[in-house]
């Protein structure tokens, strides 16, 4: 396993960082202070949470102005994602791809 | 100017000169995905992508082109998509490897998922095809 990849798995198996993302997902592009809304913890925890989340490249930021903005970022969970089910995703859009051609051809 | 919708990033283990090409260069864009692009790459020329069958996909036009650093362009899925929405990659070599960021801007609200879905699979297949040389075969 690379060390991107225990990097993820150590970002992920913690509940507040996993919360943290949920945040993200719900509505993305959030600063520091909105992230603090509603966690149960000092404004420093969230933020030593983010920057492990932002090592694994979980999360990226944006400036947006003089406003720091934190956006969740899953290619690296796809990336590992693709390492073990993405053949048989690939199975499941290549039936997909035979049935809308078989389909289209029956309509000229 | 708006926030991006969401902002994704990879970091791939190729040099930015490749990265750009595999991004800019229809017949290289075949090996890793289910459409070609085309342009001429002139700032304001059209951008487009067609999939198998020479179907047009999506349309735009060249807002920037830094080559090996910053492409831009507008980015209209056919009868998917009722306005345009903004592309922006940037690339950043970051030794080993090149640091790709894709922000994406103003993509209307029922768009999001499914665009936002989509992008992971490309920047997968565009790393595999940049890190083994075999692409991943993307129906399409």
């Amino acid at each position: 396993m690379s060390l991107g990849d225990e990097r993820v798995f150590h970002a992920l198996a913690d509940g507040s960082r996993r919360r943290l993302l949920d945040k993200l997902f719900a509505k993305n592009g959030q600063t520091l202070g909105e992230l603090c809304l509603h966690m149960k913890m000092t404004r420093q925890a969230v933020s030593k949470h983010l920057a492990i989340l932002e090592a694994a490249r979980l999360v990226a930021t944006h400036w947006q102005g003089r406003e720091k903005l934190h956006y969740l970022n899953p290619v690296p969970i796809h990336e590992i994602q693709a390492r073990w089910i993405a053949k048989y995703e690939h199975s499941r859009l290549e039936a997909l791809d035979e049935l809308k051609t078989e389909l289209e051809r029956k309509k000229r | 100017m708006t926030a991006p919708n969401f902002v994704y990033v990879t970091y791939i283990r190729t040099t930015p000169q490749k990265l750009w090409k595999a991004l800019t260069n229809g017949a290289f864009m075949r090996t890793y995905w289910h459409a070609k692009i085309q342009s001429t790459w002139k700032r304001g020329a059209k951008v487009q992508t067609f999939s198998r069958n020479d179907k047009l996909d999506w349309d735009g036009k060249v807002l920037k082109y830094h080559p090996h650093k910053l492409l831009s362009y507008t980015f209209q899925i056919m009868r998917f998509q009722k306005r345009s929405s903004r592309v922006v990659f940037e690339i950043e070599k970051m030794g080993e490897t090149v640091k790709l960021t894709l922000s994406h801007y103003g993509i209307e609200p029922r768009c999001r998922m499914g665009i936002a879905g989509g992008w992971p699979v490309f920047f997968s297949s565009l790393k595999t095809v940049l890190e083994t040389g075999k692409g991943m075969k993307i129906p399409g």
